[in-house]
């Protein structure tokens, strides 16, 4: 029997679902294959670790399900109407500017500002602030929610969020939006209420919160990173062409400098606030005008606005809102800010709530010596190190530097066995040279990945894309290009996308985007664009000159370089066919508006 | 997997508020693990659990009986996961990428078992139909039922996930 076919064979065996016949074939055959049982032990392992968890308790729901089906699902028909009629009428062009006036634009240098908050985030250790916000557009019932609370930041990366629901709600069965974040180094917890389908309000809401806690968490981790761009919004920042400036003035008492933004890029702000707790969903190409502070680049004031945009309105029709763009959706401001106080103390978890044991655990790695990089920012010191653990005792190395509140970790191992890059880079990277050897980046520019000859590391950070490259270059790890079975051996250059795809093209005058990372295989190039927070693209050309036929009800007839095409706004898919290719630009974080003008900017490299 | 009585499917139907809790109490638990494999995070499983027998009561009187109400049941929550996933990637406004991103065995999550990790990295095709099968005990018939696709199909997709994960296991990783 083949291998394959055995293996095949063996996994319906092992289910149960073999005919008697070959049941008994099977069985023979594993008495005398050392192979046969090894994939069976191997199996039978698993599927003990899976059912094992069981004892992992799964929540009670019912209260919530009964509420939200006594509340009852239809929503009214009248609400549709509201938002279409406001969707004819067409008319947003002027900018109504809630609670922060007297805004005239000053000429400033407005192209230093990405640079200025790159270089702020070294400067602040410490702020406390308190938060008043304001949400439009929650629930029909509810005209606006009304909120204050308090942030408290300790570089580098412990941070406290109180937010107190003031909302006058028209009955008790509304449940206040109150919440608690606490991120303090090795522990983190979190209080707030469980969210619910705006159509099942009020009544799903339960009335305790949901608590979670967790401890010996490792330092800037990668699922449960403390929201530092309330701090100052790096994310936000880096990569960006120059912003849009609305101004100076004073906000708070502090200098402040306007700029206008899109919420996909600066999504680590927003959903810093609102990743807990009840909140309205905000559309990645709404507009925000956000003011930073002028001399420490901290966040002083954000005004969220619904963009402009059919497909926008669509969205929020699905979503049961009745947004029009002039009415601001979320408005938060910092008052009373004070950098570089005294140390705060933090609130310790509620007792009694079950945690979970992310398994940090704090000691000097065994390698740390060899693998501190020599060319570490001026100013950087070391934060936390240690070993990460895993349930079935899997671990690898972390060390961590921090200069106020930028970063640096280095994570390595040596058993790294899997045919990938270590350090969740993704699918689609981009080769660079440091030093003898070469590395590899991430779309976003942000994690690098080295694959040594016995160690793979990866460096993440908060630092500029360069920035990082010297680190990685200055470690003493040559870095080789990974083995042809491993799935970034597709990585390419331009010349390579060039000689597989006839016809290939890349947008020209393109800024405010990272270096493109570019995937071949042979007559497919895909290439991938990321800008500043979460805004991104992906550009694919395919040989086969075709459009294949529309996954989506929904679609919308464009026309781009004179080719018919089509748009498919539930993908964020825009796709046309140029001769024998057919080329598509994606993005859930870029309006069809800026998907035709990249497709119009397309040339031959 | 508990089936049951017509007569308490009917009643729910009917607008029996204590037979459909009895309902979402005898399943909840099945299809919040189902939703956790598939989706990854234990938080946004529970919310879609509770969205899934919102859906399930709002479809009860479509359920014709022709096949067992636990698979009808998972089909529900499939869907329901599946949409969640969707908002979540809209969300997080994630670049797509040519194959599902993986996260690292060793990069200590939220759940902080390699197993989970393994599992993320499947294609999530294979993985709902290795979850049916594996962590929930479905056969290959009912799993074809939930998933709407032939049970060859649902075989193939076991076979290949469980020889991502073994070959895994063989590597030394658990």
């Amino acid at each position: 029997m083949a291998p394959d076919r055995l293996l095949e064979t063996l996994s319906r065996y092992f289910d149960g679902e073999l005919p008697p016949d070959e049941h008994a074939e099977i069985e023979q055959l594993v008495t005398s294959s050392d192979e046969a049982r090894h994939y069976l032990d191997q199996a039978g392992l698993l599927r003990s670790l899976l059912r094992d968890e069981t004892a992992e308790t799964a929540p009670d729901v019912t209260t919530r399900v009964l509420a939200a089906i006594d509340r009852g699902p239809e929503r009214r028909p009248a609400r549709r109407l509201r938002v279409a009629a406001a969707f004819v009428a067409g008319v947003f062009g002027g900018v109504v500017f809630i609670g922060l006036a007297l805004r005239q634009p000053t000429p400033v240098a407005v192209a230093e500002i990405p640079e200025q908050v790159l270089a702020a985030q070294s400067q602040v250790t410490s702020l406390t602030a308190n938060l008043q916000l304001v949400e439009r557009g929650w629930h029909p019932d509810i005209d606006e929610r009304t909120f204050t609370g308090s942030i408290s930041y300790r570089a580098p990366e412990s941070l406290w969020i109180e937010i107190e629901d003031d909302t006058e709600y028209p009955a008790d069965s509304w449940v206040p939006n109150h919440s608690t974040y606490v991120v303090d180094e090795n522990n983190a917890w979190s209080s707030a209420v469980a969210g619910c389908p705006t159509e099942a309000l009020p009544s799903c809401t339960p009335a305790l919160p949901r608590v979670s806690v967790v401890h010996n968490r490792e330092p800037f981790p990668d699922a449960a990173q403390a929201p530092l761009d309330l701090v100052v919004p790096v994310a936000g920042f880096s990569r960006a062409e120059e912003p849009e400036i609305l101004g100076y003035e004073t906000i708070g008492e502090r200098p402040g400098v306007g700029v206008e933004v899109t919420a996909a890029q600066v999504a680590a702000l927003l959903d810093g606030l609102t990743r807990i707790g009840n909140w309205r969903e905000i559309h990645p190409t709404d507009r925000v005008e956000l003011w930073l502070d002028r001399d420490a680049l901290v966040p002083l004031a954000f005004t969220v606005y619904p963009a402009d945009t059919e497909d926008r309105g669509l969205w929020a029709v699905r979503h049961g809102y009745q947004d029009s763009p002039e009415t601001a959706i979320l408005e938060v401001t910092w008052s009373d800010l004070s950098l570089g106080e005294p140390d705060v103390g933090f609130p310790t978890p509620p007792r009694g709530v079950a945690d979970a044991d992310l398994g940090f655990v704090e000691s000097t790695p065994p390698d740390l010596e060899a693998l501190t990089p020599g060319d570490l920012p001026v100013g950087m010191t070391m934060h936390r190190s240690g070993t990460v653990t895993t349930g079935s005792g899997t671990s690898s190395h972390v060390v961590s530097w921090s200069d106020g509140r930028s970063w640096l970790k280095l994570r390595w191992t040596r058993d790294w066995d899997l045919s990938r890059l270590f350090g969740d880079l993704g699918a689609l990277v981009r080769e660079a040279p440091a030093g003898p050897g070469v590395v590899y980046l991430n779309e976003r520019g942000d994690r690098i990945g080295v694959h040594g000859e016995d160690l793979d590391v990866v460096l993440t950070g908060s630092l500029p894309t360069g920035a990082l490259l010297d680190v990685a270059a200055s470690l003493d790890v040559i870095g080789h290009q990974v083995p042809e079975t491993w799935a970034e051996s597709a990585t390419a250059t331009v010349d390579d996308a060039r000689s597989m795809v006839d016809g290939f093209k890349l947008p020209t005058g393109l800024e405010g985007f990272e270096d493109p990372a570019i995937h071949v295989e042979p007559g497919v190039a895909i290439v991938a664009f990321a800008g500043p927070g979460n805004r991104g693209f992906l550009l694919t050309q395919d040989a086969d000159g075709e459009l294949a036929p529309p996954l989506e009800a929904k679609v919308r007839g464009v026309t781009v370089q004179g080719n018919e095409g089509r748009y498919t706004p539930e993908r964020g898919l825009l796709e046309w066919v140029e001769g024998d290719l057919t080329v598509s630009l994606t993005s859930t974080t870029l309006s069809l508006e800026e998907l035709i003008v990249i497709g119009e900017s397309l040339r031959e490299p | 997997m508990y089936e049951p009585d017509p007569a308490l499917i009917r009643a729910a139907s009917a607008g029996d508020t204590a037979a459909f809790e009895e309902l979402v109490r005898a399943y909840q638990a099945h299809v919040w693990r189902f939703l956790r494999h598939l989706l990854g995070d234990a938080t946004l499983a529970e919310d879609i659990t509770q969205e899934t027998f919102v859906r399930v009561y709002r479809k009860l009187e479509t359920f014709r009986f022709r096949s067992k109400f636990s698979t009808w049941v998972f089909s529900v929550a499939r869907n329901a996961g599946i949409d969640a996933l969707r908002s979540r990637r809209r969300r997080e406004q994630l670049i797509t990428v040519v194959a599902p991103r993986a996260h690292d065995v060793a990069s200590g999550g939220e759940l902080g078992f390699e197993i989970e990790s393994a599992l993320q990295s499947l294609n999530p095709k294979l993985r709902e139909a290795f979850v049916l099968i594996e962590a929930l005990g479905l056969s290959y018939r009912e799993a074809g039922l939930t998933l709407g696709v032939p049970e060859g199909t649902v075989k193939s997709r076991v076979f290949h996930a469980r020889e991502q994960l073994v070959s895994w296991m063989s590597a030394g990783e658990v």
